[in-house]
């Protein structure tokens, strides 16, 4: 690479036509933890069940509300990753574009960064729930036929 | 702009940071799409043996089995070809230069367009669907 790289007006151009669709989805990740953390904190409080659900039933549904919730407050950095990210995008104008632009890659990495971070522990967790569940329905029917 | 102004090392360093992660949610999305194409086949397949007098009804198991054959592609394939296309653009700039970091933005563009039109999609499909379980009376 002998050409020193540009932000060139192209380059420009393409993020500032990113930018919309960013904060869109910066917006839906937000309306998610909302409607998460809502429905998980109900559901937590018991304040969401169905007149069936007592005892291991009430409790799961509870458990269920925990989920949720853990899951909306996962859902924060994301959201607060894009955000920052079209901020620093709609700020590359005049003597601030070196330093915009560099927020603007610097916030993208971050949020891939957690983003595959999370993948990695959904299916890792994936895997252990999957398999204490087979053990568990493996001993079951085990312990059944004696 | 007249004037030009020179991408910082340390952005370039952000950009290659970038590269490692969409690579690993790219192929992530294509062993998804290799799982959801096996579900989905497994469905149709099992449809097709359902016997008649069974209580769950065949058609149930082909729709669900039509459903991940087409959110594989949707949901799964493209955006990880997508991914992929930006992660090559990213590795490219060494070799292609302004070239390479010119693609690699217009590339990332066209991810996030696309999931933006999914999401959108997603939710309109979601509230039709609503719509017409209300409408049936499922939900009463």
């Amino acid at each position: 690479m002998n050409q020193p790289l540009v932000i060139s007006e192209n380059v420009q151009a393409s993020l500032k036509a990113t930018r919309p669709w960013i904060k869109f989805m910066a917006i839906m990740w937000t309306v998610s933890i909302a409607f998460l953390l809502i429905f998980g904190l109900a559901k937590l409080a018991g304040l969401i069940t169905n007149t069936s659900e007592t005892g291991e039933l009430a409790l799961f549904s509870r458990i269920m509300g925990a989920f949720y919730v853990a899951i909306g407050l996962a859902y924060v950095m994301p959201a607060l990753y894009l955000f920052r990210y079209a901020k620093a995008i709609a700020g590359m104008q005049g003597t601030s574009v070196v330093a915009s632009f560099e927020d603007a890659l610097k916030q993208q990495k971050s949020y891939w960064k957690y983003y595959g971070i999370f993948l990695i522990v959904v299916i890792v967790v994936g895997m252990l729930v999957g398999g204490g569940v087979m053990f568990v329905s493996l001993y079951m029917a085990a312990h059944h036929q004696h | 702009m007249n004037e030009q102004v020179t991408v910082s090392d340390k952005a370039l360093g952000y950009l290659n940071n970038t590269h490692l992660w969409i690579t690993f949610i790219a192929v992530m999305g294509f062993l998804g799409t290799a799982l959801m194409l096996l579900i989905g086949l497994a469905m149709l397949a099992g449809g097709s043996f359902m016997p008649a007098n069974s209580k769950m009804p065949a058609m149930f198991f082909t729709a669900i089995g039509v459903f991940y054959l087409i959110m594989s592609i949707f949901l799964c394939l493209i955006p990880g070809i997508l991914l992929m296309r930006y992660g090559s653009a990213i590795s490219s700039i060494p070799a292609a230069g302004q070239a390479g970091l010119e693609s690699a933005m217009s590339r990332q563009k066209s991810f996030w367009k696309y999931i933006g039109f999914y999401v959108i999609a997603m939710v309109v499909f979601e509230v039709f669907f609503f719509i017409v379980e209300f409408k049936l009376g499922i939900l009463r």
